[in-house]
């Protein structure tokens, strides 16, 4: 019952979004390949399922936004920690992080391409680097943010460097960290799809959608190629979401 | 140890600063001053580098506080209360001057030292029981011995309905419970407590007082005990010590020569009332001469 009532507006929402696009399908008399119908495309999508073309997309999507969630994520709480205690290496880092950040990604994965090539390293690469800026920033944030009594606690108790970062840092900066992860996977996607585009390969749902648009000329099944991507960065998401919940939901106070 | 820092002959400097120049202190001769000493304080000195240059927080503390005594430190804002048991906790060096408990001079975190905060400090992640269990899986105590010892802890400050209850599910007084069972957690021989109850209300605050004094009595322990309240300061201490503005100086040692155990219902008489009186007297007295 409660699950019920905690599920009736997702669904509740989900509907009107596609009963207003069946509408403007209608009402603009759009043919399929400008805008198909939602029930075109969600027959695309099962088709695309059920008959193996959409799988080995998504597990080649999916392999670049894991190894790359790692790598960048990875690499960045290090940094993130780095950055926090070290007035040094803020100093020495931060510039080259905002410039790296500043720069769109979609101007330096061309070169990352090229230095890497069309295979898995470029796109975990592109992945990672996106990721990155977040996940480093939340975890900086998160950790200078942790209360110096515990740490003067720690101390008292004489607890070694790697007990106070294991015991105090980690967890009094974990929903910091979440926070900047909440961010991170979503852009992890969007990473993956660039990556495809700019050194493209055989598989992946960005070269589907390439190949949807352009050789293919199926535009449903580019549209379903489009919700399978929202899906992945949502369930992504989602993923993050349980894992704060399971984490930090029972000691946070929400009042 | 520390006399190299400065090269100062820092007995003749701490020696006209003595309380007995201030020809304030009484006559503290006790039988009990001549047994062995737990903690003892010599001529401790300790500043501190602002920004608008050093301030000087203690000048020349000398102090001894024997076995199983209870010690209320008292004095103004800013008389270095805090400072001095952060020293004694070896959580900051002394600029000049020793800190030993039972002759062997203190370090940083101290396994013979429990220290209870202002606050709590307690860990919002962790469970009270866990919480109370942290120093000892510091020390790589096994996870089920850990929480037996913690469990007989939270016993100790009643607590144990509350075992498994996170911080922010507790009020004020019951994680000031948690942060003294914490405390006891490593066996300490000298608990060193920073105004310990002042969040606490005055009702609360009154049967934290009884409490600490029975978890003393059932503890072996030495308690430093840092206040801004003079009846609790007379309640629980077997000794007074006031300070002076800072730079902070022991001004005045004042024996508290009442029975134990102590009752609540006794704070009112008279010899309480007259102990509660000269305190004051002192307090203002430092008052004057720092206005």
């Amino acid at each position: 019952m409660r699950l019920l009532r905690s599920l009736a507006p997702i669904v509740g929402a989900a509907a009107v979004f596609l009963i207003g696009w069946r509408l403007v399908v209608v009402l603009g008399d759009y043919p399929a390949f400008i805008l198909p119908p939602p029930e075109q495309v969600a027959a695309r999508l099962a088709r695309a399922l059920a008959d193996g073309t959409l799988v080995p997309h998504i597990s080649a999507t999916l392999t670049a936004v894991g190894l790359g969630l790692l790598v960048g994520a990875g690499l960045a709480l290090v940094a993130g920690y780095l950055l926090a205690r070290s007035g040094l290496a803020e100093r020495l880092l931060s510039p080259y992080l905002v410039a790296a950040q500043a720069t769109p990604i979609l101007a330096l994965a061309p070169l990352i391409a090229l230095w890497f090539g069309a295979g898995l390293a470029s796109k975990v690469v592109i992945c990672a680097l996106i990721v990155f800026f977040p996940v480093a920033v939340a975890t900086m944030v998160g950790i200078r943010s942790v209360d110096a009594r515990l740490l003067e606690l720690g101390r008292s108790l004489r607890a070694s460097r790697w007990q106070i970062f294991r015991h105090l840092e980690l967890p009094a900066a974990t929903p910091q960290i979440l926070g900047g992860m909440r961010v991170g996977v979503t852009l992890s996607v969007v990473g993956a799809i660039v990556a495809e585009w700019a050194a493209p390969g055989e598989r992946g749902l960005g070269m589907l959608v390439l190949l949807a648009r352009g050789s293919l000329f199926d535009i449903p099944l580019m549209f379903a190629t489009l919700i399978t991507i929202a899906l992945i960065g949502v369930a992504l998401y989602l993923v993050v979401v349980v894992v704060e919940r399971r984490l930090v939901g029972a000691w946070r106070s929400h009042s | 140890m520390e006399e190299g820092r400065r090269g100062l002959p820092r007995l003749d400097l701490c020696a006209s600063r003595s309380p007995a120049a201030f020809a304030l202190s009484p006559a503290v001769e006790r039988p009990e001053d001549h047994r062995l000493a737990t903690i003892r304080l010599n001529d401790v000195t300790r500043s501190f580098q602002l920004p608008a240059g050093r301030l000087n927080v203690l000048d020349c503390v000398t102090l001894s506080v024997a076995q199983r005594e209870v010690v209320a430190v008292i004095g103004p804002n800013g008389s270095g209360k805090s400072t001095l048991l952060r020293l004694i906790g070896g959580l900051i060096p002394p600029d000049t001057g020793t800190i030993s408990i039972d002759d062997q001079p203190v370090s940083e975190g101290d396994p013979r030292v429990g220290l209870v905060f202002q606050e709590p400090r307690l860990l919002p992640w962790r469970r009270a029981v866990d919480n109370v269990a942290f120093p000892l899986q510091l020390v790589g105590m096994s996870r089920q011995e850990r929480r037996l010892r913690a469990m007989e802890l939270l016993e100790l400050v009643g607590m144990t309905d509350f075992a498994d209850a996170y911080p922010h599910q507790l009020s004020g007084g019951m994680r000031q419970r948690v942060a003294i069972a914490r405390a006891l957690a490593r066996h300490p021989s000298v608990l060193l407590m920073d105004e310990p109850f002042s969040a606490l209300d005055a009702l609360t605050r009154e049967r934290f007082n009884l409490e600490l004094l029975s978890l003393w009595q059932r503890t072996a322990t030495t308690i430093v005990l840092v206040t801004h309240s003079i009846p609790e300061a007379v309640f629980l201490a077997d000794r007074v010590i006031v300070l002076s503005p800072r730079p902070g100086r022991v001004v005045a040692e004042l024996p508290v020569e009442l029975p134990r155990p102590r009752r609540l219902e006794a704070v009112d008489e008279a010899a309480y009332s007259s102990i509660a009186a000269s305190i004051r007297s002192y307090l203002a007295e430092t008052d004057a001469t720092a206005a």
